[in-house]
């Protein structure tokens, strides 16, 4: 006799049935957990320390995290410009809920970019926090996107926040360029780009985990954004269902009042 | 001294891994956990991902 393909008994790949996983998200998953175990013997054991001119020993490991999470929240970013221009063109909220959960997803890129970008700073340049070009940018960029985060938790009614919400995605992109170029415009403390160049500033082994821990970065973005934007549907629909609620008790209240349905309700109704 | 300065190097890059491991499984655990509390009031149907 078998089980119903549901619940606890199901196996791995229908363990809850009700929540965002689907086949997919849960096989990308399982992928992305090998990719991280490879990634982390990579950049811990297989991969010798810095010995060159420039030498920065055993804190270039450091590296492996802080590039790969700044090209990952740059791909959130330019992801939610463009869900943010769908959505102003379509007019459809699914693009609008794939431009909030890519910016929330970028936040946490930021912020382990800024976290691995310090604690690495600490021991080369002997300070936590410089105002420089590159890291000032950066952190004007997590305060923009906390902002529209912040936006979004504000406006009730779900078409007024879905439009400006898209209009602060757009405005928003324009900081990325500044911050990823900032080192070649302005003077700065920090180091320039380690392979966007043909001769990178590092080889072997450790560009393979550099390399490695981009490829890891940017599969983790995808996976997280399959539940995350599932997850935004999710709300969106109950948030609906609630609206659509809403509407009936007051339309309900005013017939047993023996007055007529206001004009508002009658024309949400209808829609 | 070199041992030190190893000892030392190693810790940071430790609390680098730390905390990125950290931001990134709390994140996770919170996103997974919200979704199948979100999930399990929505209606099978409107689940499109599951079928």
């Amino acid at each position: 006799m078998t089980s119903p393909p549901t619940g606890t008994g199901a196996g791995f790949m229908r363990l809850h049935p009700d929540g965002t996983a689907s086949r997919g998200s849960r096989i990308l998953g399982a992928v992305v957990l090998v990719s991280v175990v490879v990634f982390l013997f990579l950049a811990l054991v297989a991969s010798k320390p810095d010995e060159s001119l420039d030498a920065q020993g055993q804190l270039v490991r450091i590296m492996y995290l802080h590039v790969p999470s700044a090209i990952a929240c740059y791909t959130a970013f330019f992801v939610t410009a463009a869900a943010s221009a769908m959505y102003l063109w379509k007019k459809t909220m699914g693009w609008d809920a794939l431009a909030a959960s890519s910016a929330e997803i970028g936040v946490i890129f930021v912020v382990i970019t800024l976290l691995t970008g310090s604690i690495w700073g600490h021991t080369t340049w002997g300070t936590w926090w410089e105002w420089d070009p590159r890291l000032t940018s950066t952190a004007l960029m997590f305060v923009m996107y906390l902002g529209y985060l912040a936006l979004r938790r504000a406006i009730i009614d779900p078409v007024s926040r879905a439009k400006q919400s898209a209009v602060l995605g757009i405005i928003a992109i324009v900081n990325v360029p500044i911050v990823h170029f900032s080192v070649d415009w302005w003077r700065s403390l920090h180091q320039t780009a380690t392979v966007a160049s043909l001769d990178p500033k590092i080889n072997g082994l450790r560009l393979l985990a550099l390399f490695v821990g981009m490829i890891v970065a940017l599969m983790l973005y995808v996976w997280l954004m399959m539940h995350r934007f599932r997850l935004a549907y999710a709300e969106a629909a109950l948030e609906a269902k609630g609206l659509d609620l809403a509407l009936a008790e007051r339309r309900a209240e005013a017939l047993a009042d023996g007055g007529a349905v206001p004009a508002s309700v009658e024309h949400e109704g209808v829609s | 001294m070199v041992v030190l300065a190893e000892a030392s190097a190693w810790s940071y890059v430790g609390l680098a891994y730390g905390v990125t491991i950290g931001l990134l499984g709390g994140y996770t655990a919170w996103m997974l956990r919200r979704g199948r509390k979100i999930g399990r009031q929505l209606p099978a149907e409107d689940r499109t991902w599951s079928s």
